[in-house]
């Protein structure tokens, strides 16, 4: 079946003024956006750019705004989708080229809330165990897959890049909720700071846009509560 | 800029624009006030302004906008301390039925006040 791809072009070293290109695609059944967009790039236009990788959902490259919704291109098929497709790279994201977006800064923040375990004892038995009580406590936080589709949909994001955003947010929320976890004095600076946990205004894109139906809004809410209790 | 419309996005919006203007009729009232200075018959000037009808109209209006400022402050009260954000779009549908319930309720008291004129 035949059908259209509005496809978001740019490339700084032929024109300053991004465009759109429209490509019709003979597309398979249970073909993904992502097939297609492999389609159009072997077959017809081999400089159109854009990440991917696992093509299964989990590594995060193919992140794009597909029919005005962040999501990945890997996980949605073209036959949900009606009408000219309309596909762009992730808003609020500095654009490289064409969907490609600059995720330096997206990863800074990640890196920023420092996105591991931190014990100050060994192990006294090889591995840290956990209670099942204790590991459901992190289901919707450890999920997430660094796509970006949250952080990009931010209104708080937009107005302010240094805003950590949902995205590392939640990723700090994954380690200060884990009982084995004794970083939360060591996190608290960068989340209390001007750039952290208060800049959220709950307005819930972020949770609108993850594809994977995470809340990172509810892990923000509550980092703030552990937070407002460690100073009263 | 915007991504897309959902309850989430309208009630910070509502919430943004009523803010605004709940601070510009502080400013309004303190013009207001100030023409005590003026004594007597200022002041009086400026009330006859005040009582009109269109003026009227639009306190009513500040009524409305004072109200959903208020019960969606409770909405992110509930989100912030009382965990509801998994269900913060059915939260704030009740947000606007309380709020437009006494908004309904403001317009009935206030269409004898504002004809009578």
């Amino acid at each position: 079946m035949e059908r259209q791809f509005r496809i978001y072009r740019y490339n700084p070293e032929v024109s300053p003024t991004p465009s759109f290109k429209t490509y019709t695609v003979d597309v398979q059944p249970a073909w993904t956006v992502l097939d297609a967009l492999n389609a159009i790039k072997w077959d017809q236009d081999g400089s159109l750019t854009f990440r991917r990788s696992c093509r299964h959902g989990i590594c995060g490259s193919c992140g794009m705004k597909i029919n005005g919704k962040n999501g990945l291109a890997c996980e949605i098929q073209v036959e949900s989708l009606k009408g000219v497709i309309t596909v762009e790279p992730l808003h609020g994201f500095r654009i490289l080229r064409d969907l490609v977006t600059d995720m330096d800064g997206f990863f800074a923040h990640i890196e920023a809330v420092k996105p591991w375990l931190i014990a100050g004892t060994p192990p006294t038995d090889g591995e840290r165990l956990q209670s099942p009580e204790d590991r459901k406590q992190l289901d919707g936080l450890y999920e997430c897959i660094l796509c970006g589709a949250c952080t990009s949909a931010c209104p708080s994001y937009w107005v302010n890049d240094d805003f950590l955003g949902p995205a590392a947010l939640l990723k700090a929320a994954r380690y200060v909720m884990d009982t084995r976890d004794e970083g939360f004095a060591e996190r608290v600076d960068v989340l209390d700071s001007r750039n952290g946990l208060w800049r959220c205004h709950t307005i819930f894109n972020c949770v609108e846009a993850c594809p994977k139906s995470l809340n990172p809004t509810e892990a923000i809410v509550k980092l703030r509560q552990k937070l407002t209790a460690l100073k009263i | 800029m915007m991504y897309r419309w959902h309850p989430g996005y309208i009630a910070w919006l509502l919430n943004r624009v009523t803010g605004l203007a709940v601070t510009l009729y502080l400013g309004v009232h303190i013009w207001v006030i100030h023409h005590l200075g003026q004594g007597r018959e200022g002041f009086d000037h400026v009330m006859k302004f005040i009582q009109s009808p269109v003026t009227m109209v639009f306190e009513l209006l500040l009524i409305g906008a004072v109200l959903y400022h208020a019960i969606n402050g409770v909405r992110i009260m509930l989100v912030e301390f009382a965990g509801v954000s998994r269900h913060q779009k059915a939260v704030f549908v009740g947000v606007l039925g309380v709020a437009g319930a006494l908004f309904l309720a403001a317009i009935v008291v206030a269409i004898p006040h504002i004809t009578a004129h």
